[in-house]
């Protein structure tokens, strides 16, 4: 009895290295086979339809575009605890022009080879200019409402307006505005361009 | 003596799974994959990693860049997706030639993410000359350069994220919403081609060029405008910023 049950362990073992050989050959028969196996947790996104909501027809000059990248942090307190922390790097870029549904009746008028425009001052093109797919989440500890995101979203915005709309840049927005408006209309045929840029508030 | 065969039986089970699974999984806590049917000289999925080079060339470049343009937009589209994501357990594969997948529902947590991205499509002066003008008598015939493409903003309606984890999981964290926005941003770029947006671009470029030429004494039915011949593809801008972290692409 005893020669039995021994005889029958030696075969467990036997089976479970020639179950771990078996496999591990089986591997590398299968992976020259149109079969394979992965587990693990899905990282991408799902497919799902992207709706075009709106098309308009706008009018808008481009003459200085500004890269701008903003770190903005954020901080709350806690009494028993750790503070939560959570600081962001966000991107935008924001376009100085000028845009033509602001400018007067007869802004542009032509006399012989002469041409007079009065162009409307030099603004921001666009009012939300940040591209939040290239928003980095650099830091956090806790968690985070949508408030203090909101928050963080709207004070970039404001630093980077603030970086971007000195009389520097719109003065250089200006002059490139001049040239390249004068080169339009002199490609049009006209000898003279006289060119008043409006100024802004 | 039994004491003897059970340790042997034990040494001999964990030597033969030590031996078939060695440097093949990798841990699924992090949620990369576990191949099992790899050949050998292949890796299990790596995790998604930035290089570091990148990050650290990315803070020696300038932080602001300015940059002199001569752009005409002429139309704006406005994009709405909503980004969904499902952290599920997933084995998937196949078996002689058979695709499968199966999810296991271990530790759910779902999320959905609106996004609002702007796109707008603009003509390039910089490159217009008087080559690009004929005129005859009264008439003028303008020849713009094509359209192009590009992305003006993305936005998070933070305020409609719906989030749901269960018991064991953590929520998601700042750092994986905005990869998925990165990515639902970038699927709205690759759908763009099939919105086929040039061909609004075209008309409302000719209906803000024309205006200006009537007011310079240029009868509307004497203008003509064209684009260049041949040229259907849309060229996006964004897309390609978005891969390489660069903002402009020409």
């Amino acid at each position: 009895m005893k020669y039995i049950k021994g005889i029958f362990w030696l075969m467990a073992i036997a089976c479970v290295i020639y179950a771990g050989y078996t496999l591990h050959s089986c591997r590398q028969r299968l992976a020259n086979n149109p079969m394979g196996l992965e587990l693990g947790f899905q990282k991408e996104i799902n497919q799902t339809p992207v709706v075009l909501q709106s098309i308009e027809r706008i009018g808008q000059w481009e003459f200085l575009s500004i890269d701008d990248e903003v770190m903005v942090d954020t901080t709350e307190s806690h009494l028993l605890s750790p503070d939560d922390h959570l600081v962001r790097i966000y991107h935008g870029t924001l376009r100085l022009g000028i845009d033509f549904s602001l400018c007067d009746r007869g802004w542009a008028t032509a006399s012989g080879d002469t041409v007079s425009l009065r162009l409307p001052p030099i603004q921001l093109l666009d009012r939300n200019f940040i591209d939040e797919a290239r928003t980095r989440s650099f830091y956090e500890y806790g968690t985070w409402n949508v408030q203090a995101k909101e928050d963080m979203y709207n004070r970039a915005r404001t630093r980077m307006i603030q970086r971007a709309m000195t009389p520097q840049n719109i003065k250089q927005a200006e002059d490139n505005a001049r040239h390249q408006v004068e080169a339009l209309f002199r490609s049009l045929g006209y000898r003279v361009v006289r060119i008043t840029v409006g100024r802004s508030s | 003596m039994k004491r003897i065969i059970y340790l042997l039986i034990i040494l001999a089970a964990l030597i033969g799974i030590g031996y078939a699974c060695r440097g093949r999984i990798k841990g699924m806590a992090g949620g990369e994959a576990v191949n099992l049917a790899a050949d050998a000289g292949q890796e299990a999925m790596p995790a998604q990693k930035r290089p570091e080079g990148d990050d650290q060339a990315e803070a020696r470049l300038l932080i602001s860049r300015i940059s002199q343009q001569s752009r005409l937009y002429t139309a704006e589209y406005r994009v709405h997706k909503i980004v969904t994501h499902e952290d599920l357990l997933k084995l998937k594969g196949q078996i002689f030639g058979i695709d499968f997948e199966h999810r296991f529902n271990i530790g759910d947590r779902r999320i959905a993410i609106p996004i609002e991205v702007t796109l707008k499509a603009y003509v390039d002066f910089s490159t217009f000359t008087a080559r690009n003008v004929e005129r005859r008598g009264s008439f003028i015939h303008i020849i713009l350069p094509d359209p192009r493409i590009v992305l003006t903003s993305s936005k998070v309606d933070h305020q409609g994220i719906k989030q749901f984890t269960s018991l064991w999981r953590s929520a998601y964290t700042d750092e994986e919403m905005t990869e998925f926005t990165r990515q639902g941003v970038e699927s709205v770029l690759a759908e763009v081609p099939n919105m086929r947006l040039l061909h609004t671009a075209r008309d409302c470029a000719a209906q803000t060029l024309i205006p200006l030429l009537s007011s310079l004494g240029y009868q509307e039915d004497h203008i003509i405008i064209t684009f260049r011949d041949g040229v259907e593809t849309e060229r996006i801008e964004g897309l390609e910023n978005i891969k390489q972290m660069n903002h402009e692409v020409h």
